[in-house]
């Protein structure tokens, strides 16, 4: 099903330029309701942006010093939008022999949601809307459907007699579905493996969130609204600096911090240490060690996604 | 020692100390913590007399039951030095040493944890890291790990695409 879906896309905009596509979206490509409805956002969103913004080059096509006026220009704009001065835009690039991966394990996991919560902090996610690139979900034991899963529980305490829970966030997958429909290159790979959003080209399709087999995009409807005391100053060109109204936005393992050698900072609010996080390339570390030795698994394996996110059982 | 070698012990130390100077997260010392300050265990134990009996304990650890698997406070404790814990081959160690406590009986989850993948680091991936020793997270009286109250739950739903534009549509 997910397949077809892909090659569709893939022919309809196999030779569609970035601009061309923005043009023609009310025409004969959106023949849908559905994906009509799913455009809107892409047609008002030149609203928003100044001329810089909209001409921006393509990430991948920038210098170094096309970059430091494009991140001075950020955090002016988070001066003026959110009343901080002390933004710090920067771009750690992948480093060399580095490919991240991720584990969670399932046994320890209790559901308490510190992950989401440190992610939308972390991540200067809108507050307004709850945003977190994280999703906790509930599942009873023994089942894996994660239809059926509940996001809203909410009891006393976790973990609950017969639940197990399920913390979902972007997988980074290697054959990533998302990066494959974006109609405009503004979403690709990078060398160490993190999926990442160009948000200045992204033109807000979101058939990159139909795509994602694991719900892990995320639109945003508004401008996000945060409390300028709860900015996080530190802020990555393609992760947590905040995204203009009506782009995509996911999970980049929060790159800003571990392309600096930190871990994200999910992994550093779990209570419960059910978060593991490193180089799969090293024989060393710590998530090669679980690969080696515990029963990992990735979830929806049949779609041939390749996810750098593991789940195990311990 | 020459100075020679000397010298090459302390390049050795503080090259090691560069390669994994990773600390431990434990408690300093044994103390009975009330409100805000802290009893050294001898300060009582110097005049209580000792005993083995295992019983409800009153006055001072009248909160405190231990259940975990079949072991009394002795197995743990030194029943003379009350601020340091006892090994089964009898040696004694601080608090901040607990782990060696565990790792008697816990073997495979020892294992696990040196390799960072029971338990928690924090820090740096790929340098120094902050390890959380086995009483951060259990009670060693209790160990299971103890339930805690969720956050709140998102105001909005993630799953299937058709849902989420639908619910969001509301916004
Ligand atoms: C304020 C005084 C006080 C302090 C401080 C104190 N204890 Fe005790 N402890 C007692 C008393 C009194 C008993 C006997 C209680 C009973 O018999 O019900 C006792 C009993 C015990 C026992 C049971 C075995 C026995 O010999 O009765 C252990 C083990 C013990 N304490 C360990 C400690 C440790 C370890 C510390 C420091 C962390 C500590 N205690 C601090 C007063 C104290
Ligand atoms: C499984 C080993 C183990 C057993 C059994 C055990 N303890 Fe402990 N106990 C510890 C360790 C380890 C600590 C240090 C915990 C820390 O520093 O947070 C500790 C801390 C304490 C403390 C100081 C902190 C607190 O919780 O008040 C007291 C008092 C104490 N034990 C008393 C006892 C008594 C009394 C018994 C028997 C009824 C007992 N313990 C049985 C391992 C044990
Ligand atoms: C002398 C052996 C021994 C020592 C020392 C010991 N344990 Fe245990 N532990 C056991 C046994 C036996 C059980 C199984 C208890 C049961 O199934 O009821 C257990 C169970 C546990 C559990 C699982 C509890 C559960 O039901 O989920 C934890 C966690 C634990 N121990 C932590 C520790 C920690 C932390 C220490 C060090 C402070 C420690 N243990 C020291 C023997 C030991
Ligand atoms: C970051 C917190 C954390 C630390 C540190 C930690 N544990 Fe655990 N441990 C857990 C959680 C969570 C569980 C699963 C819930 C439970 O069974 O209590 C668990 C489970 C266990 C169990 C039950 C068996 C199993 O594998 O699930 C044992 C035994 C245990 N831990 C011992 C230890 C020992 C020994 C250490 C130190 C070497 C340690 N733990 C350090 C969080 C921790």
């Amino acid at each position: 099903m997910c397949e077809d879906k892909e090659n569709k896309v893939d022919k309809a905009f196999e030779s569609v330029t970035r601009r061309d596509f923005i043009k023609g979206v009310s025409g004969a490509l959106a023949s849908t309701a559905a994906l009509g409805a799913a455009m809107t956002p892409a047609l008002d969103m030149g609203k928003d942006l100044s001329w810089d913004e909209f001409y921006q080059q393509h990430y991948q096509e920038l210098t170094v010093e096309q970059k430091e006026k494009i991140f001075k220009r950020i955090e002016q704009k988070v001066k003026t939008d959110y009343g901080v001065d002390n933004a710090n835009v920067q771009d750690p690039l992948p480093q060399l022999g580095v490919e991240f991966a991720y584990a969670l394990n399932l046994s320890k996991c209790i559901g308490c949601r510190g992950c989401e919560k440190a992610c939308s902090k972390e991540n200067n996610s809108d507050r307004a809307s709850g945003m977190s690139n994280i999703r906790v979900l509930e599942l009873d034991k023994g089942s894996i459907n994660l239809e059926k899963s509940s996001q809203s529980y909410n009891p006393e305490t976790v973990p609950q007699e017969g639940k197990y829970y399920m913390p979902i966030q972007c997988h980074q997958c290697q054959n990533a579905p998302c990066v494959k429909v974006c109609p405009v290159q503004a979403t690709w790979q990078e060398k160490d493996g993190i999926v990442v959003v160009d948000y200045n080209w992204c033109i807000g399709c979101r058939y990159c969130e139909a795509a994602c087999p694991y719900y892990a995009r995320r639109f945003n409807f508004t401008t996000p609204e945060i409390p300028a005391e709860e900015i996080n100053p530190d802020m990555g060109y393609l992760s947590n600096r905040p995204r203009p109204k009506g782009v995509v936005e996911k999970c980049t393992f929060c790159l800003h911090r571990t392309r600096n050698g930190k871990y994200p900072a999910c992994l550093e609010a779990c209570p419960t240490g059910s978060r593991k996080f490193g180089n799969i390339l090293d024989p060393e570390s710590e998530i090669n060690y679980i690969i080696k030795n515990k029963r990992v698994f990735v979830l929806k394996e049949e779609l041939n996604t390749q996810p750098r996110f593991y789940y195990f059982f311990d | 020692m020459k100075l020679k070698t000397k010298l090459y012990a302390a390049i050795f130390s503080t090259l090691c100390m560069g390669l994994h100077a990773n600390t431990i997260i434990s408690n300093e010392k044994l103390t009975l913590n009330k409100g805000s300050f802290k009893l050294e265990c001898m300060s009582c134990h110097r005049t209580v007399e000792k005993n083995f009996k295992k019983r409800k304990l009153i006055g001072e650890h009248e909160k405190l039951t231990v259940n975990h698997g079949k072991m009394w406070c002795f197995s743990c404790h030194d029943e003379t030095d009350r601020n340091k814990l006892k090994l089964i081959d009898g040696s004694l160690v601080d608090s901040k040493d607990a782990v060696q406590v565990c790792a008697q009986c816990h073997g495979v989850v020892k294992r696990d944890w040196d390799a960072g993948v029971h338990g928690k680091r924090t820090g740096n991936w790929n340098g120094e890291k902050n390890i959380l020793a086995c009483i951060k997270c259990h009670d060693p009286h209790q160990p299971p790990f103890q339930p805690m109250k969720p956050f709140s739950p998102p105001r909005n739903r993630f799953g299937p695409i058709k849902k989420a534009v639908h619910n969001n549509a509301h916004h």
